[in-house]
């Protein structure tokens, strides 16, 4: 049979009657209706599957990449905001030794009287660069040209309230900072200890001038250090004051270990230097 | 000019539907009635002699009166009269091809397809109305068949 032969007058007949049948059929609002409509939606949406299922992939695709589109930003937002909040950390940390180190000093000041008062100011600055040359330093972007003019010999701190070093070279918006573990530093330190009267049962305070000179590292020693003094680890070494540049009570070292079995009048003393090193972003330089 | 056979027909079809308006329905379960469809055995009987184009016209104007009068929704029997009067006209075109046998299976397979149809438009699908499409097609069947052997006298299926 020819599919033309399909096509002939008793098939149109047939077609357009069914046509109106269902039309009519279609248009009546019966539960019958309803049923073969939601029947015939049925067959409408499994027939048409293969295409909801082609274009569902493709949603999902475009999805998948705006996702990973906007996850990438989320990353770098995120990344940023994590240096921000390590930045506002540090800076906190920065407020908190500054006004605690501007108090000890101002104490200092008031308990001394020793010299003419000095006003004490902490410039706070940022670590642009750090040398790896022969001696340790370490470049800040304050210098000559600051609100607070910065000079040579002026002594620095980290963000802990440590000695990190002092400035060596100032140039007008930038300086150079020696620090701690240069082989090249020495401070003159405190250490004070308590001493015990055994006869009167009586104690006191005794302190001891030194001299911290840097080793390896952040390791150090105390030269100058008499054999009488008990010196245990833990102990803080403190700037003495006797210098011009660096303000007394600054904490310097602390004591790992000290040795008294030697043929030298002072006993060997070996510290570690109290400034974290790896985090040098921010420093004080004392005014 | 319109052939005196058509009128005599279109009466016979007339008194054919006033009888089937009054013919008496069974209830076979609930809200589920038998009736025998004399429209459709006329249709059958007039699909066989003319050839279908005439009868689809025909059944579709006879089911659609049929769904205004006895159902209530309209586009039902229209429909499923409509396939048996092109399922059935087939026997016009092919007596001489198909047999006897192949004639009585093209129209009890044609009664069996118009009352699914009619039955799925009307009340859905399910296996319950199974032994009533099948009662429903036998019946007019096995009428058709005494109609052929006592009125045609066996020439309606016949190669």
């Amino acid at each position: 049979m020819k599919f033309s032969r399909l096509l002939d007058k008793d098939f149109w007949a047939l077609l357009i009657s069914i046509i109106f049948s269902l039309i009519l059929f279609f248009n009546s609002e019966t539960d019958s209706v309803i049923t073969v409509q939601a029947d015939v939606a049925d067959v409408v949406n499994l027939l048409t599957y293969p295409q909801t299922w082609y274009q569902d992939i493709f949603l999902t695709k475009n999805e998948n990449r705006k996702l990973q589109d906007s996850l990438v930003i989320s990353n770098l937002h995120l990344s940023k905001y994590k240096k921000y909040k390590d930045e506002n950390d540090e800076l906190r940390k920065m407020l908190e030794t500054a006004s605690f180190i501007s108090g000890v000093f101002n104490d200092t000041i008031i308990i001394s009287k020793l010299k003419e008062p000095q006003p004490m100011t902490l410039v706070p600055a940022r670590v642009t660069n750090r040398n790896s040359a022969s001696i340790e330093t370490i470049i800040i972007n304050v210098g000559r040209d600051h609100v607070t003019p910065i000079k040579e010999n002026l002594a620095v701190l980290d963000i802990s309230g440590g000695l990190l070093g002092k400035t060596i070279a100032v140039g007008s918006n930038a300086s150079k900072v020696q620090l701690i573990t240069d082989n090249n530093f020495s401070v003159s330190i405190r250490v004070t200890t308590l001493k015990i009267d055994e006869d009167n049962n009586d104690t006191t305070f005794v302190r001891t001038i030194g001299n911290f000179i840097p080793t390896i590292g952040k390791y150090g020693i105390l030269e100058g250090i008499l054999k009488s003094t008990n010196l245990s680890p833990g102990k803080i070494a403190y700037t003495s004051g006797i210098s011009d540049i660096y303000p007394a009570d600054i904490p310097v070292a602390k004591v790992i270990s000290a040795n008294k079995d030697n043929n030298k009048p002072f006993q060997d003393v070996k510290v570690e230097i109290l400034s974290d090193f790896n985090n040098l972003n921010y420093i004080f330089i004392i005014q | 000019m319109i052939s005196i056979s058509y009128i005599y027909n279109f009466l016979f079809f007339i008194l054919i539907f006033i009888i089937q308006l009054y013919w008496p329905a069974i209830l076979i379960k609930e809200n589920l009635y038998f009736q025998l469809d004399i429209i459709l055995i006329y249709i059958t009987v007039l699909s066989i002699i003319y050839g279908r184009f005439i009868v689809i016209i025909v059944a579709f104007f006879g089911g659609l009166l049929q769904d205004a009068t006895i159902f209530g929704v309209l586009g039902v029997f229209s429909l499923s009269k409509s396939i048996v009067a092109f399922c059935v006209g087939s026997i016009f075109n092919y007596r001489t091809i198909w047999s006897r046998n192949t004639q009585y299976i093209i129209v009890f397979a044609s009664y069996l397809i118009h009352f699914i149809v009619s039955c799925y438009l009307t009340r859905g699908l399910d296996y319950i109305y199974i032994p009533y499409i099948l009662i429903s097609s036998l019946v007019p069947f096995i009428v058709l068949l005494v109609v052929n052997n006592l009125i045609y006298k066996g020439r309606l299926f016949s190669n």
